[in-house]
């Protein structure tokens, strides 16, 4: 079977083609399958998890399935509006919201989520001067940043321009970094925007606009599953 | 018969070991380039792990070749039957004949790889411990009851079962202990919620397809699944997301039901435990300079401490451990770390080894019985 993906017939797409002609052919069209394949494990304290909840359910992929360690959030419990102009790309291992420039793909905006205080915001803030290449900031310099109101708690607005160290150490120059970090009761939310100086700072009230538009998903109970007789 | 001859002496021939070398580069350059658009995972799936490949020059001429895994079985075929069965026999051979053995075991090996190995990762906050690890790529379906103490048995339904359900195709799953059987649908291998679909496709919840990441870790696959049961035949429905990190739990029966797609699991006969992690960067980046895990091995009782750095695996029981990453790599100075193991359980990991110090041995042998023939040569000429 030649797929999608430009005709590839791999033996695991074969395999399972001939399991299905062969299913067909011995159950008169009924393609059916008896599992004998078990695993026993802990059953889950909190087994019950919403089917897909309305609205945005943006998880931990990359890991799906509890490949990340417990501790992390293990689902996301905010959901934002998409400024105008900005698009979403799937979430990664780290970002529960993943947004890019539609008209300027080099620039990106992200939302982490990291259990406990994560450092703290002084620290934090200060990390991203670093990564900018910048001096760190005073106690009272942070303290005098602009803020903004997310999920009900004021966060410092960070804006830093300088030469920008990305996850993989690549340098970039004349990029603009704006953060902010908010301490919340149990969890610390990060939203960074980074990209060339003219993008970012062209973009920075849509930026405003997606921290502030940040509210918490409502329980959902298992919207997902639905039943039919 | 001269058709068997003909057949016998084709599959023997150096023609066809030049032909199917030729291809093998071929695979092997449009594989690499293809890694810039499409990633590892898909190029490796397209031009090295299957039989045929439609190749698309310049994005607009298709081109059929054989995949590589056809050309591999060819070219063992081509060097047994030629090298082996069908070569001259004799003692100024013998170098020549344990070459090619060697490269046949190699490839022998790399079937063993490609079918029997075992590969993914496990994830572990200092001082927790784990008996299992989870594959990189390969998605399950795990369906069992929703207790919240004890232990639960669940079905497992592997990727190879489901993955071909597409395009209206369904297949239904039967249980021997399950009051209800599973059908499944509508797989797809990179789905997300339909967030930013319009008001009213989110308020409906659905998945939808999404192109496919060339990082295929970022793919999050989707299916359907409808849970009939046996005695009354209600049909429950619901969709599972891989990006889902718990189950999706149905009542059925008179109970409730969990159903989750994930990450494939393997069990461990022994457990790791990571007491401690380290790592130091290079200054002013996020690179490693150097990082390294010290876990304790506990099996049967029996505990051993181990350290496993980049270079320094631990192998135990045909499983290797890698340090492989750690995270948050964002984190703050008093994050609490997590350290990411590459676990491999490959019969064959020491195959490549062997195969080569056997096609060593075969090319001295040959080297040095030449060798010694010309000098032989020459000593009579002189004489």
């Amino acid at each position: 079977m030649f797929s999608n993906q430009g005709g590839i017939l791999d033996m695991k797409r074969l395999a399972a083609v001939l399991v299905l002609l062969m299913a067909l052919a011995g159950c008169g069209g009924q393609d059916v399958k008896e599992i004998k394949e078990t695993r026993t494990t802990a059953a889950s304290p909190e087994a019950a998890t919403p089917a897909m909840p309305p609205g945005h359910n943006a998880q931990m992929p990359g890991m799906g399935g509890g490949a990340m360690p417990p501790g992390h959030p293990t689902i996301s419990p905010y959901k934002w509006q998409l400024p105008e102009g900005w698009a979403e790309a799937p979430p990664t291992s780290m970002r529960i919201g993943n947004f890019k420039i539609t008209a300027s793909p080099e620039a990106e905006c992200y939302l982490t989520v990291l259990s406990g205080a994560a450092g703290g915001v002084d620290a934090n803030v200060n990390r991203w001067c670093r990564q900018m290449g910048q001096p760190e900031l005073k106690p009272e310099e942070i303290a005098a940043l602009p803020k903004v109101d997310v999920l009900g708690k004021s966060g410092p607005v960070v804006e830093v321009t300088g030469s920008y160290t990305g996850m993989s150490g690549q340098q970039f120059t004349d990029y603009t970094l704006l953060g902010v970090v908010v301490a919340l009761s149990d969890q610390a939310l990060f939203v960074k925007m980074t990209g060339p100086s003219a993008v970012v700072k062209a973009e920075k009230d849509h930026f405003l606009a997606l921290c502030k538009s940040l509210t918490e998903v409502e329980a959902a109970g298992n919207a997902g599953a639905k039943e039919n007789k | 018969m001269p058709v068997l001859k003909k057949i016998s002496d084709f599959l023997a021939s150096y023609k066809l070991s030049c032909f199917l070398f030729l291809l093998l580069l071929l695979l092997t350059y449009l594989g690499t380039v293809s890694q810039v658009e499409n990633g590892l995972y898909q190029s490796q799936l397209k031009y090295f792990e299957s039989v045929f490949v439609v190749h698309w020059a310049f994005g607009v001429v298709p081109i059929p070749l054989p995949g590589g895994y056809l050309v591999m079985t060819l070219a063992f075929a081509n060097l047994f039957w030629g090298a082996v069965v069908r070569a001259r026999r004799g003692w100024s051979k013998v170098g020549i004949l344990v070459a090619h053995t060697g490269i046949l075991i190699m490839l022998g090996g790399a079937f063993v790889s490609y079918a029997y190995s075992e590969s993914g990762h496990m994830s572990l906050y200092e001082n927790e411990s784990s008996d299992e690890f989870e594959a990189s790529y390969e998605w399950e379906i795990g369906v069992g009851e929703a207790a919240t103490a004890g232990t639960v048995t669940e079905y497992i339904i592997r990727q190879s079962d489901f993955e071909g359900l597409s395009d209206g195709r369904a297949r239904t799953f039967k249980f021997s202990n399950l009051p209800f059987d599973l059908k499944i649908a509508d797989y797809m291998p990179n789905a997300a919620p339909s967030v930013g679909g319009g008001a009213a496709v989110r308020a409906a919840g659905k998945l939808m397809v999404r192109p496919l990441s060339r990082e295929q870790e970022q793919n999050m696959a989707g299916v359907t699944v409808s849970l009939v049961e046996k005695t009354s035949g209600t049909v429950h429905e619901a969709q599972l997301w891989a990006g889902n990190n718990g189950p999706v739990t149905v009542e059925a029966a008179g109970k409730r039901w969990n159903c989750a797609l994930r990450k494939h699991r393997w069990k461990l006969p022994f457990s790791i435990k990571l007491d401690r992690f380290n790592h130091e960067l290079h200054p002013r980046t996020n690179m490693a300079r150097e990082y390294s895990s010290y876990v304790t091995k506990t099996e049967d009782g029996l505990s051993q401490q181990v350290r496993i750095t980049m270079n320094e695996p631990l192998r135990h029981r045909g499983y290797t451990f890698y340090q492989s990453s750690w995270g948050p790599q964002n984190g703050g100075p008093k994050e609490r770390l997590y350290s990411v193991f590459a676990v491999v359980r490959n019969p064959a990991d020491q195959v490549p080894l062997y195969a080569c110090l056997i096609t060593t041995v075969g090319l001295v042998l040959h080297f040095m019985q030449r060798l010694l023939a010309y000098l032989r040569k020459e000593k009579a000429k002189k004489s």
